[in-house]
C-alpha cells in the first residue's frame, strides 16, 4: 500500500479529465473530479467472528462501530462501508486484522474514485443508476452502471463512484456525455 | 372542409406566428398548436392514404388514438415516419408530409387498391400466398414451389411490402442522442386531467412524493377543452396547488408500460416539439428519454377516448369525433367547419353541438336514443341547433371531403335495432359520439382483464389485488364533479393510511424515509363506484347508478354498428380505420369459424399494432358479438400489450449505441501499447494487443517474427485480461481443493500450481494457475474468457453450497497489472529489474515457484514461474498504477536483448505449438481426458464435478481427443473450423474438427490442433482431409501428437 517513492501512480483517466467548462453554457449542474491515490481495501468477515471483528476495527480505525448494511461511517482519516452483508470497504490506512478473523485485501488500484458534486448530481447519477437516491445520506450501495458493477457512496453532498480500472475510461466517457446536457465542471 | 380560426377561442397565442412546411407548401399555424390544429385551421382536408386501401384519410380525432392523420415529419438523417399530427407540437420550420402515397396524399395512383377491395378481405394473404400457387407465372415457380410453402408469398412480397403498409424510415444513421433514466416515487399519477390533478395534488400536500406524468405538452386533460370558463379557473388552482405541494410534473411524457412490482416504463420526448439546434447536438441532449420509474402504489387517470360508430364510409375526410371538434375549437381555436352535423347515443355530444353553434356553425344533430330531455331541447333551440331522436348517419358521402349524410331514422317502437334511409344533409363535418372507452391500457400490462358494463357501454377496471387504482374517465366516471371529489377523497385517504403506517415500528432504512409495502398494497384499489363493479363484474348494472356515475342526463343508447334495413348502403363501414379492419371482414373471420376474440384479432389485424385497440376495440368486439349471436361479455376483449403509444427504438437504446454501444475495458497499458505499435483486437470486453508489426510487416509476418523471438530470447506479452481472484479465509485451501480437480491441499506456500476446474456435469469449465501466497491466502489466475463466470461459479460455491466454510472471494483483476516474459533470455531480464539478480535464479525461483519482491526502483511485484509458451518464462504483477513503469522498464531491458513484445497472434502460435488448449478447445463439451489432461484427475479425493464425469459417456476412449494437425504437403495451410474427415467419406461431422492453427516458424509450416476420435494413436500413419465446407477448400492432413514443440518440456524447466 505504501507508494513506492520514486514511483507516481498514473490513472486510467489520464488525459481525459482536463479541467474546466464543458456542456451547457452558463451552467454548472455537475462538478466532477478525479480522486486519485485511492486507498482502499477490502475486509471480509464471518457471521461467527464479527463481534470479535469489530472490536479490532473500532480499536484501529477510532470508529465507534462496524456500518451496518448500505451504511458509511467517517472519521477524520478513515471511512467504513458495508458494501455487501459480510464485507466492508475501508477508505485509508489499511488495518492489520488477523486472517483467521477477517481477510483483508487491497483494492487500492482496482477501482477509479470521481468525485460528483453539483445541484444535478442525482439527476446524472439517474440517467445511470436505478437507485433511490432521494434523502441519501452516508449511503452505500454495490451497483450496476452500463453493465458493470460499480459503487456509489453518498455522503451529504459529495458523491462518489468507484468504478473498475478497466472500465473506467469507458464510463467515464459515457458519464461525461450524459452530464453534458446539466453543464460540467472538470476540477 | 372550412375550418377557420375564431377569434377569442383557444389557448393557442395569435400573435405568435409559426411558419411550418406541409408536403412542400408553407403554411402558417399559431404558437399553442399541434401540427393538427394548425393543418385543420390551413383547410387541409386529405393528411394520410390509408394501410390498405390508400383511401383518403383526414384527422379523426385529436390525441393518441388518431387512425387518420398519420404523417411523416424531417427529411434526411431526421425522416421519422407515422407521427400522429395530433401529438405533433407545431415548431418553427417543422417539414410534414403525407405518407403511403404517390404523387401525393391528395391523388395517389395506389387508390386503385381500393377498387380491388373486395378480394382483399380478412385473411387474404394467407388464403392467396400460402400452400399452392398454380396462379403464379411459371418463371417465379419451381418445381419445388408449386406444391406448397411460402414461395408464392416471397416472390410477391416486395410489391406488396410496397403498396401497403404505412411511412418509411429514414434508412441513414440516426444523429440525435437517446438517455435512459431511472426515477423512484411514493405515488405515480399517469394523466393530468381533472381526476390526476386533483390526486396528485391531494396526496403531495399530505406529505407523498408524486409524480405526475401527462403525455400532452399542458396539464389539464379535458379542463384545456371543455370551453367552460369554470374549468379555466379550476385548472389555474390545481396548477398553482400542484406547483406549491411539490409535485414533480412531467409533460411530454407517455405512461407506456406497467410492470412487475411498481415499475412503470415512461417515455419522454424532450426535445420533438422544437427545432433541431446545434446546441442541442453540442450537449448530447437526448431527443427522447425512456424512464424506468419504481413506486409504491400507480394511479391511473388516463381518461377515456370517444369512440366513432361503424357506418358506410365512415372514414371520410371531415368525419372525426365531437370531442375532437371540441378540443379543436376550445383549445386551438379552430372550428371545424361551417356545416356540422353531429350524430350520437349519448349526452356528451350536446355541448359540443351547442359550442359550435355559439362558434357560428350550422349544426344538426342527430341522437340515436328515441327522445331528447327537455331541457337540453330548449338550449338547442336557443342556439339554433337543429336536432332529431332516433336518428343517425346511414352513411358519408364523399371523397377527398365529405359532402352529404344520409340519414338513418329508426322505429322505436321496434326491438330490432334496424335503420331505413331518409334524408341527405349536406355538411363539410359529421362529428360522431359513439360513446366513450375508458383507457385500461395500463391495467390490461399487468394482466388485469377489464369488464364490460352495460349499462355505461364500456369496459371498467376489473377486480384485482395490486397497487394501482384507477381515478376518473379511465373508472368510467364522467361527471366531472364525481371525478374530482373522488380523486381527492382517495388520495386523501390513501395518504392517511400511509402517514398511519410511517408510524408504525418497522425495519429503519438507512437515511431513507420508511415506507412500509404492505400496508400500503391493502389499500383499496379503486374509487367505489367502480369498486362495486370491480367486486361484482357482471353484477355491475344493479350496483351502480349509471346515469350517476356517467353524469349524463339521460342513458347512452349502445349502438356500434349501424344497420340499415333492406338493401345496404354499399360503402366500407371501418371498425379500426388504422389497419383499414371493416366491419365485413370481422364478420368474414366469424363465418370462418374465428371464435376467441384474440384469434379473430390477429386473423383481421383489428387493433393491433400502434393502436392497441384504442379505435377499434369495443367497435370490433360488438360486430364479433352480433355476427356470433354472444353477448359482449361473452366475446371478452383483448389484451392490450405495451407500449401504449410508439416508443423509439433509440430511446430503449438510450446512449448504449456506438462507441458505448458496450463497455470497453481497457488493460493499464493499453496506452502504452498503442503507443508501441499495438494493433487491438477485442477479446471479450477487452481491448488486447494483437500484434505490433514493423514497417511493411503483415500480421502474419508479424507474429511469426514474434514467436520466432520468444523461442530465440525473450518477448513480453500483457496479459492483464486473465482473470485474478483472491481466496482468502481459514478454509481457502479446503475450498480451493474441493474445486480444482487437482490436489491444492498440498499446495505449499511460495509454489503455484496449474489447476483444472470442471462443472457438476463432468466437464472441463477452465484453466489456470492457483498460487498459495500465505497460509490463508490464495491467488488464482483464470482465463480471460471464463474469468467472470469462474469467479460467478466460485461465489456460488462458497455462499449456497459450503456456507459453512470460512473462505471469501474477490476480484483482484483490476487490482493487477500482468505481464508474461517468455523466452530463454527471460530470467535475465528479470534479473536486470532486481537489486539482487538472485532473487530470479533457478534456486530462488524454481518452476512454478512464486515470490514477492520489489524490484530496484522500489516497485512491489508478485512473481510467478510459470510457461504458456513453453519456453522458461514468467508472469509478472505488480499494482495496476504501476503498470506502464514496469513495462517500460521490462522493455528497455528487453529490447537490448533484440527481444520483442508479442500479441495475441503470436501468444496463439506458441501455444499451439505446445498443445496448450485455450477457450477454443476448452468449449463446455470437453473431458479432462479428452483435452489431454487426465493426468489432472486425482485419484484420493472428490472434487467438483468427479462423479459425473465418470459416466459412461464421458470415460468412452473413442471421444475426441486433442491432437495436432500438420498438413502432408508443407506448403499447405487449413483453417480453423474445418471439420476431419476420412478421405473415403467427406461427409457430416466427419473424424472430428479443427479448433486452432498457425503458422510456426519453429516447425516451417502450418500447424493446428484439433480434436479427433479416439485421439492420435488411432490415426497413426493415416492421411485425413480438413474440409472446410464454407471456403470450399479441402486440404489433406496427418494427425499428431498435441505436443508438437519440445514435447519433453525440457525448455521451461531450465
Amino acid at each position: 500500500m505504501v507508494d513506492p517513492v520514486s514511483l507516481i501512480r498514473t490513472s486510467p483517466l489520464d488525459g481525459l479529465t482536463l479541467p474546466g467548462h464543458y456542456g451547457l453554457e452558463g451552467e454548472t449542474g455537475i462538478q466532477i473530479s478525479e480522486v486519485r491515490n485511492l486507498q482502499l481495501s477490502a475486509i471480509c468477515s464471518w457471521p461467527r467472528n464479527l463481534s470479535q471483528l469489530e472490536s479490532e476495527i473500532t480499536r484501529q480505525t477510532g470508529l465507534g462501530k462496524l456500518p451496518v448494511p448500505c451504511q458509511t461511517l467517517s472519521n477524520d482519516v478513515h471511512t467504513l462501508m458495508r458494501v455487501e452483508p459480510l464485507k466492508w470497504w475501508l477508505l485509508g490506512p489499511p488495518v492489520d486484522v488477523d486472517s483467521s478473523l477477517a481477510s483483508v485485501v487491497d483494492l487500492s488500484h482496482a477501482y477509479c474514485c470521481l468525485s460528483l458534486r453539483g445541484p444535478s448530481v442525482t439527476d446524472l447519477l439517474s440517467r445511470h443508476l436505478a437507485l433511490d437516491l432521494r434523502d441519501a445520506e452516508r449511503f452505500v450501495a454495490s451497483t450496476v452502471m452500463h453493465h458493470t458493477g460499480v459503487t456509489l457512496q453518498v455522503e451529504t453532498d459529495d458523491h462518489y463512484l468507484y468504478l473498475p480500472r478497466g472500465f473506467s475510461r469507458s464510463l467515464y466517457e459515457i458519464l461525461f456525455e450524459s452530464a453534458l446536457q446539466f453543464g460540467i465542471e472538470v476540477r | 372542409m372550412t375550418a377557420k380560426r375564431i377569434a377569442g377561442y383557444g389557448r393557442v397565442n395569435p400573435d405568435e406566428l409559426i411558419e411550418f412546411s406541409w408536403d412542400g407548401q408553407t403554411l402558417t399555424g399559431l404558437s399553442g398548436d399541434t401540427l393538427a390544429s394548425a393543418l385543420l385551421a390551413n383547410n387541409q382536408t386529405v393528411l394520410s392514404r390509408s394501410f390498405k386501401y390508400h383511401r383518403p384519410r383526414g384527422l379523426m380525432s385529436a390525441g393518441v388514438e388518431e387512425s387518420g392523420a398519420i404523417v411523416s415529419t424531417g427529411s434526411g438523417d431526421r425522416l421519422e415516419a407515422n407521427v400522429r399530427a395530433t401529438t405533433q407540437e407545431l415548431y418553427s420550420g417543422l417539414q410534414a408530409s403525407g405518407q403511403n402515397a404517390w404523387p401525393s396524399v391528395r391523388f395517389d395512383l395506389s387508390e386503385v387498391s381500393n377498387l380491388l377491395a373486395r378480394f382483399f378481405g380478412a385473411g387474404f394473404y394467407y388464403k392467396t400466398f400460402m400452400g399452392p400457387a398454380h396462379w403464379l407465372p411459371a418463371f417465379a415457380r419451381t418445381a419445388r414451389s408449386a406444391g406448397a410453402g411460402t414461395r408464392a408469398w416471397m416472390f410477391c412480397e416486395k410489391w406488396i411490402r410496397r403498396a401497403a403498409g404505412m411511412g418509411a424510415a429514414s434508412a441513414l444513421p440516426d444523429p440525435d442522442h437517446y438517455e435512459q433514466a431511472h426515477a423512484f416515487c411514493d405515488l405515480l399519477v399517469v394523466g393530468a386531467g381533472p381526476a390526476g390533478l386533483n390526486a396528485a395534488a391531494s396526496a403531495a400536500e399530505a406529505g407523498a412524493d408524486v409524480l405526475l406524468v401527462e403525455q400532452d405538452f399542458e396539464l389539464g386533460g379535458y379542463l384545456l377543452s371543455s370551453g367552460d370558463k369554470a374549468h379555466a379557473s379550476e385548472l389555474a388552482v390545481l396548477l398553482k396547488r400542484i406547483e406549491q405541494a411539490g409535485v414533480r410534473v412531467m409533460r411530454r411524457t407517455t405512461a407506456f408500460g406497467l410492470y412487475d412490482h411498481g415499475v412503470a416504463g415512461l417515455f419522454e420526448r424532450v426535445t420533438d416539439h422544437q427545432p433541431v439546434s446545434a446546441s442541442v447536438d453540442a450537449h448530447c441532449i437526448p431527443r427522447h428519454r425512456c424512464w424506468t420509474v419504481r413506486c409504491q402504489h400507480t394511479v391511473l387517470a388516463t381518461g377515456a377516448i370517444e369512440r366513432t360508430m361503424a357506418f358506410a364510409d365512415n372514414d371520410r375526410p371531415g368525419i372525426m369525433t365531437a370531442g375532437a371538434a371540441q378540443t379543436y375549437l376550445n383549445r386551438f381555436a379552430v372550428r371545424c367547419a361551417q356545416r356540422v352535423v353531429v350524430v350520437c347515443n349519448n349526452d356528451s355530444a350536446y355541448e359540443v353541438a351547442l359550442q359550435l353553434a355559439i362558434a357560428g356553425a350550422g349544426v344538426t344533430l342527430l341522437d340515436a336514443r328515441a327522445e331528447i330531455d327537455e331541457v337540453w331541447q330548449q338550449r338547442l333551440q336557443s342556439q339554433g341547433v337543429e336536432y332529431q331522436s332516433a336518428a343517425t348517419v346511414l352513411r358519408a358521402v364523399g371523397h377527398n371531403r365529405i359532402r352529404k349524410v344520409q340519414v338513418g331514422l329508426r322505429d322505436v317502437a321496434s326491438p330490432q335495432a334496424s335503420w331505413r334511409p331518409a334524408e341527405t344533409l349536406e355538411c363539410e363535418a359529421l362529428l360522431v359520439a359513439g360513446g366513450w372507452s375508458p383507457v385500461l391500457h395500463l391495467l390490461s400490462h399487468r394482466g388485469i382483464k377489464p369488464v364490460w358494463c352495460e349499462t355505461r357501454a364500456c369496459y371498467v377496471p376489473g377486480k384485482h389485488a395490486q397497487p394501482i387504482t384507477v381515478l376518473g374517465a379511465a373508472n368510467a366516471v364522467f361527471d366531472h364533479k364525481q371525478c374530482t371529489e373522488g380523486a381527492t377523497q382517495w388520495a386523501t385517504g390513501w395518504s392517511a393510511s400511509r402517514a398511519v403506517s410511517t408510524a408504525v415500528p418497522g425495519r429503519l432504512l438507512h437515511g431513507r424515509r420508511p415506507r412500509p409495502q404492505a400496508l400500503l398494497d391493502a389499500l383499496p384499489n379503486a374509487l367505489p363506484v367502480a369498486a362495486k363493479d370491480n367486486s361484482s363484474n357482471n353484477d355491475a348494472d344493479t350496483e351502480v347508478d349509471a346515469r350517476m356515475a356517467s353524469g349524463w342526463q339521460q342513458d347512452l343508447y349502445p349502438l356500434f354498428e349501424i344497420v340499415p334495413s333492406g338493401e345496404g348502403t354499399g360503402g366500407k363501414s371501418f371498425v379500426d380505420p388504422q389497419h383499414d379492419v371493416t366491419v365485413a371482414d370481422v364478420q368474414l373471420a366469424s363465418r370462418e369459424g374465428f371464435v376467441s376474440v384474440e384469434h379473430m384479432k390477429r386473423y383481421t389485424t383489428l387493433g393491433m399494432a400502434t393502436d392497441q385497440g384504442k379505435m377499434g376495440n369495443v367497435l370490433g368486439i360488438a360486430v364479433m358479438a352480433a355476427a356470433s349471436g354472444r353477448s359482449i361479455s361473452e366475446v371478452g376483449t383483448t389484451t392490450f400489450r405495451p407500449p401504449y403509444t410508439p416508443v423509439s427504438l433509440g430511446a430503449l437504446r438510450g446512449r448504449s449505441r456506438g462507441a458505448h454501444f458496450r463497455p470497453t475495458r481497457r488493460t493499464p497499458m493499453h496506452d502504452w501499447n498503442l503507443s508501441h505499435g499495438a494493433t487491438m483486437m477485442d477479446a471479450g470486453l477487452w481491448q488486447r494487443p494483437w500484434f505490433y508489426a514493423e514497417p511493411g510487416e503483415s500480421m502474419l509476418q508479424t507474429a511469426d517474427r514474434e514467436s520466432a523471438t520468444v523461442r530465440r530470447s525473450v518477448g513480453l506479452c500483457d496479459v492483464t485480461s486473465l482473470g485474478k481472484i483472491a481466496v482468502q479465509g481459514p478454509d481457502a485451501a479446503e475450498f480451493l481443493n474441493r474445486v480444482y480437480t487437482n490436489n491444492m491441499a498440498s499446495l505449499v506456500i511460495g509454489k503455484a500450481r496449474y489447476g483444472v476446474m470442471l462443472r457438476d456435469d463432468g466437464l472441463v469449465l477452465d484453466d489456470g494457475t492457483c498460487w498459495r501466497l500465505a497460509e490463508h491466502d490464495y491467488f488464482v489466475t483464470t482465463t480471460t474468457a471464463q474469468a467472470a463466470a469462474v469467479m460467478v461459479w466460485l461465489e456460488e460455491l462458497s455462499q449456497v453450497r459450503w456456507p459453512q466454510l470460512q473462505v471469501h472471494i474477490n476480484s483482484v483483476t483490476d487490482q493487477w497489472a500482468g505481464v508474461a516474459v517468455a523466452g530463454p533470455r527471460s530470467r535475465e531480464l528479470l534479473a536486470l529489474l532486481m537489486d539482487n539478480p538472485d532473487q530470479v535464479n533457478n534456486e530462488n525461483l524454481p518452476f512454478m515457484g512464486v515470490t514477492r519482491v520489489e524490484t530496484a526502483d522500489g516497485l512491489p511485484c508478485r512473481i510467478a514461474r510459470i510457461s504458456f509458451s513453453g519456453e522458461l518464462a514468467y508472469e509478472i504483477y505488480v499494482e495496476s498504477d504501476y503498470a506502464p513503469y514496469l513495462i517500460d522498464q521490462l522493455w528497455r531491458g528487453a529490447a537490448s536483448m533484440d527481444g520483442c513484445l508479442y500479441g495475441l497472434e503470436a501468444l496463439n502460435t506458441l501455444r499451439v505449438e505446445k498443445g496448450h488448449v485455450t477457450g477454443a478447445e476448452l468449449d463446455g463439451r470437453v473431458t479432462l481426458q479428452d483435452a489431454g489432461l487426465g493426468v489432472m484427475a486425482a485419484q484420493t479425493k472428490s472434487y467438483i464435478g468427479s462423479t459425473l464425469a465418470a459416466r459412461a459417456g464421458l470415460t468412452d476412449t473413442n471421444r475426441p481427443r486433442l491432437v495436432g494437425i500438420m498438413p502432408i504437403d508443407a506448403g499447405d495451410t487449413f483453417n480453423a473450423g474445418s471439420i476431419l474427415c476420412q478421405q473415403s467419406d467427406i461427409s457430416g461431422y466427419g473424424e472430428g474438427w479443427v479448433t486452432g492453427v498457425a503458422s510456426s516458424p519453429e516447425l516451417g509450416h502450418w500447424i493446428g490442433l484439433g480434436f479427433v476420435n479416439g485421439g492420435h494413436q488411432a490415426w497413426e500413419n493415416r492421411a485425413l482431409v480438413a474440409a472446410d465446407p464454407v471456403r470450399d477448400r479441402q486440404v489433406a492432413v496427418k494427425v499428431v501428437s498435441p505436443h508438437m514443440v519440445d514435447a519433453e518440456g525440457e525448455r521451461l524447466r531450465g
